[in-house]
């Protein structure tokens, strides 16, 4: 808490200088970042996914804020990611998928070039008003086999985390346990050919520190989950994730090749390697941070 | 024009009876037919504005003089414009279930008086708009328009005469939502004033110009062509930015509400649109013709703003 208290003082007394690095740092060149991602972008200016510049661009700028000076982000080895279509694979934690908006600024703002990563959600995420229209601006699809397959054929970089729901609704004491992998992207990536980049994440598991999560209470109530953090006990400001330090790795490209409806047993095997590379990568990066704020 | 050039040009060797004929979509489709091709008309209803060279059949597909015409061989092709696109059909339940009944009548015909090819205008609206929809649906998506099952059963029997009947070149064409003179659903919805939208919600839609979906049906009509076609117009589009385009005033209703209150509409006589069809302005319902662009050398003519303006055709 001692520590925390320093920190947010620190932040404070650097905000103004702070803000104005990140106005002429990260946006100087965010429009032309979004115009190469847009390229592909109908004369009507929205893709046949929903994706629309504008209403992304708004996005990204909070997304850079978060990236830049919330999370102070430290991203390694995005060379690694190849041109064309590439499903980008990392673990996931943390309640609330940060970590996704993580990569997709990282590709966006420091890919060169810059990428759109396109996020896959839940298919009940439709049926929620203004959260389905707003995703779908920003170029979020509905998980589907067929939409994957269509976004990799445009030659897009789609983000997956194998994990899926179980991992990001983790506990203190489970954190960078990394669940087991669905093994569907491995069988898209069989099917379009495209390699995966498996890449860690260090710093979500403790945004939001979870002591215990009422899933029975949860469920009772419609909610996937209803997790304990430990800043709720402060009120309002306690819904914030905590400003921890994110450090993102991404690693060399994997390629597999054979057949997409090959038995589980073929496939589980290459989801394992790549849950196994995300593993190493993920203990290198925790070994290395000195502290979760900085 | 003469004889010889017709047969020249034609879209099908043999006359092509059409059904639904003096609808507003009918008109369209026996205008152009009738350019090239020997066309018989088939509706109960008056067709005064037909072409001079047609010959109009007043009668309802289930009556004997309907079955007459087919038995005396005067019919090579069958075109039916089904009940999706006519302002009647969808109103009531009873006329749904005359729709269905007159589409099998004419299949039994089709079967039993050597007619070479059946085209059947069904709509995309039958699979369905749900969240779960990928945001493009292949012919081989399931048909789960749970609503509507009157068009899903009209387009499940043409599936079935495939196999009943492999040798009669069938033809089943699923178009997005056709705008133009038209009374489909979403045409209609679209010249509401004001337009009910659903708070927070913009789904993305295809909208398909009357005169593309007469083209992709004539395309249909060549020798050889069999099987279903998903057909779309150019490239989608969110629902706000259509109706901003049309420049239409925009009530925003809360999902909620929007299916209570168009049931209590349509029982007092206000409105025409089923609740089923709320779930149409809220979720993606979108077709991939990559098919009809290959197999039938299908392309829409028509971009955005000729197919949006032309929502506003109807008078």
């Amino acid at each position: 808490m001692q520590e925390l208290l320093e920190f947010v003082g620190r932040l404070v007394a650097r905000g103004g200088s702070t803000l104005q690095r990140f106005r002429e740092e990260a946006l100087s060149d965010l429009d032309q970042r979004l115009a190469a991602v847009s390229a592909a972008v109908g004369p009507e200016g929205i893709d046949p996914f929903g994706m629309e510049p504008a209403t992304l661009r708004r996005i990204a700028v909070g997304a850079a804020f978060l990236y830049k000076v919330y999370f102070r982000c430290e991203t390694t080895g995005l060379a690694n990611v190849p041109a064309g279509p590439v499903i980008v694979v990392a673990n996931h934690g943390g309640q609330l998928p940060i970590d996704g908006v993580m990569i997709t600024t990282a590709l966006l703002l420091e890919g060169t070039p810059p990428r759109l990563a396109r996020s896959m959600v839940d298919k009940w995420v439709p049926s929620l008003p203004f959260v389905s229209t707003y995703l779908s601006r920003a170029g979020v699809a509905v998980g589907t086999p067929e939409n994957a397959e269509r976004l990799l054929e445009r030659g897009e970089v789609l983000l997956a985390f194998p994990e899926g729901m179980d991992a990001i609704t983790k506990t203190v004491d489970e954190a960078y346990e990394l669940k087991p992998f669905h093994s569907g992207f491995v069988r898209l990536a069989l099917a379009a050919k495209a390699p995966v980049v498996p890449v860690a994440v260090v710093g979500a598991e403790e945004q939001y520190p979870t002591l215990y999560n009422l899933k029975g209470v949860g469920r009772m109530i419609g909610l996937p989950s209803l997790p304990v953090w430990a800043q709720m006990i402060v009120p309002v400001a306690g819904l914030l994730p905590l400003p921890v330090r994110y450090r993102l790795e991404f690693g060399e490209p994997m390629t597999f090749t054979g057949d997409p409806d090959d038995e589980d047993a073929v496939v589980d095997a290459m989801a394992e390697q790549v849950r196994g590379r995300v593993r190493t990568m993920v203990d290198r990066q925790r070994a290395a941070r000195r502290h979760i704020f900085w | 024009m003469t004889m010889s050039a017709k047969e020249a040009g034609r879209a099908f060797p043999g006359p092509v009876a059409v059904s639904g004929a003096a609808g507003r979509l009918g008109h369209l489709v026996v205008r152009r037919l009738h350019r090239t091709d020997e066309v018989l008309a088939l509706d109960p209803r008056d067709f005064a504005a037909r072409p001079a060279d047609v010959t109009h059949h007043m009668t309802d597909l289930r009556r004997r003089a309907t079955r007459d015409i087919f038995r005396r061989g005067l019919v090579g092709a069958a075109v039916h414009l089904g009940p999706f696109h006519s302002a009647g059909g969808e109103g009531k339940e009873q006329g749904f279930a005359a729709a269905a009944l007159s589409f099998s009548r004419l299949l039994e015909y089709c079967d039993a008086y050597h007619v070479k090819k059946l085209v059947l205008l069904s709509s995309a609206d039958v699979y369905g708009a749900s969240a779960t929809n990928p945001q493009f649906l292949s012919e081989e998506a399931p048909l789960l328009a749970a609503d509507l099952s009157a068009l899903r059963d009209v387009d499940m029997m043409a599936q079935s005469f495939f196999w009943k009947r492999p040798d009669i070149e069938t033809v089943i064409l699923r178009p997005c939502h056709i705008v133009g003179h038209v009374a489909g659903a979403m045409a209609r919805y679209l010249r509401l004033a004001p337009v009910p939208v659903l708070l927070g919600y913009d789904p993305m839609i295809q909208l398909l110009h009357e005169e593309d979906a007469v083209r992709a049906l004539r395309l249909a009509l060549a020798p050889g062509v069999r099987g279903i076609f998903n057909v779309a117009g150019p490239p989608p589009m969110p629902l706000s930015r259509v109706l901003e385009r049309l420049r239409r005033r925009v009530v925003r209703v809360p999902h909620v509400l929007a299916s209570p209150v168009i049931k209590e509409l349509g029982r007092i006589g206000k409105t025409a649109l089923k609740p089923a069809y709320v779930s149409y302005i809220r979720y993606v319902c979108m077709v991939d013709d990559s098919r009809a662009r290959e197999k039938l050398g299908y392309a829409p003519s028509r971009g955005f703003d000729e197919t949006i303006a032309a929502v506003d055709l109807w008078e």
